[in-house]
């Protein structure tokens, strides 16, 4: 049999077991959703994984704005000066 | 090599994953010294690159403007007010204000002036601070059954 020490212990972890069921919500049969649970975080990573791909791909077309619209007004400018030193007609 | 992706996920974060504090902060500096160099005695308004600005309104209405404006943009920092319905509405004036401020001088004057490089830049942070709230909006809607944020 256990001894008092054992005893104790076991008694611990059911408390200890009670009190983290009482953390989950209840599913359809009445006892502590632990399934529910990792499916909602299924859920949520899906969704920050696709929220991640949102703000990186805005974060491209940003890139690629920035770019074309510094490279245009260096190029421009580059071109108005060479006019200006009469290396271009 | 320094790929699209290298640069881009860092950038990312930079413009989602930071808060607006600093810029709104910046803007208010911005806002009180104009307000104070538009109050200056003096008519600041003769100057050709406020040509379209004078057309619009007189000096002290403008200075006023920018008075109101730099006081309300600190209010919404002190009081956290930046999600509420009157803190979205101050960003969409916020935004405008700026914008028009800049567009209106660099139509006045030819070359653009570079004086206004901070101006050009403070009317890109108001228009991120009005448009980031709206992004980020409706991303969460497109992400399944709106989570998002949990982390």
């Amino acid at each position: 049999m256990f001894t008092p020490e054992e005893k104790a212990e076991i008694l611990e972890a059911v408390r200890l077991m009670t009190s983290l069921q009482k953390a989950f919500p209840k599913n359809d049969l009445g006892d502590p959703d632990f399934d529910g649970h990792r499916i909602d975080h299924l859920r949520q990573r899906a969704a920050n994984e696709k929220m991640e791909m949102y703000k990186v791909s805005f974060a491209k077309k940003v890139i690629a704005v920035a770019t074309t619209f510094l490279v245009g007004l260096l190029a421009s400018g580059f071109v108005s000066k060479l006019s200006a030193l009469g290396v271009l007609p | 090599m320094l790929t699209m992706n290298a640069i881009a996920k860092p950038l990312s974060k930079a413009l989602f994953d930071s808060d607006l504090i600093a810029v709104r902060l910046l803007l208010a500096i911005g806002e009180m010294c104009w307000a104070i160099m538009l109050f200056w005695p003096g008519d600041s308004f003769v100057r050709p690159t406020y040509t379209l600005m004078a057309a619009v309104a007189p000096e002290t209405v403008w200075a006023v403007l920018f008075l109101l404006t730099s006081v309300c943009q600190i209010s919404v920092v002190l009081f956290a007010a930046m999600h509420t319905l009157a803190g979205r509405i101050f960003a969409t004036w916020n935004a405008a204000l700026w914008v028009f401020s800049v567009v209106a001088m660099l139509v006045s004057v030819y070359p653009p002036p570079a004086a206004i490089g901070m101006e050009i830049a403070g009317m890109a942070g108001a228009l991120w601070v009005w448009a980031r709230p709206l992004f980020l909006r409706r991303w969460h809607r497109l992400c399944a059954g709106g989570y998002c944020v949990h982390t």
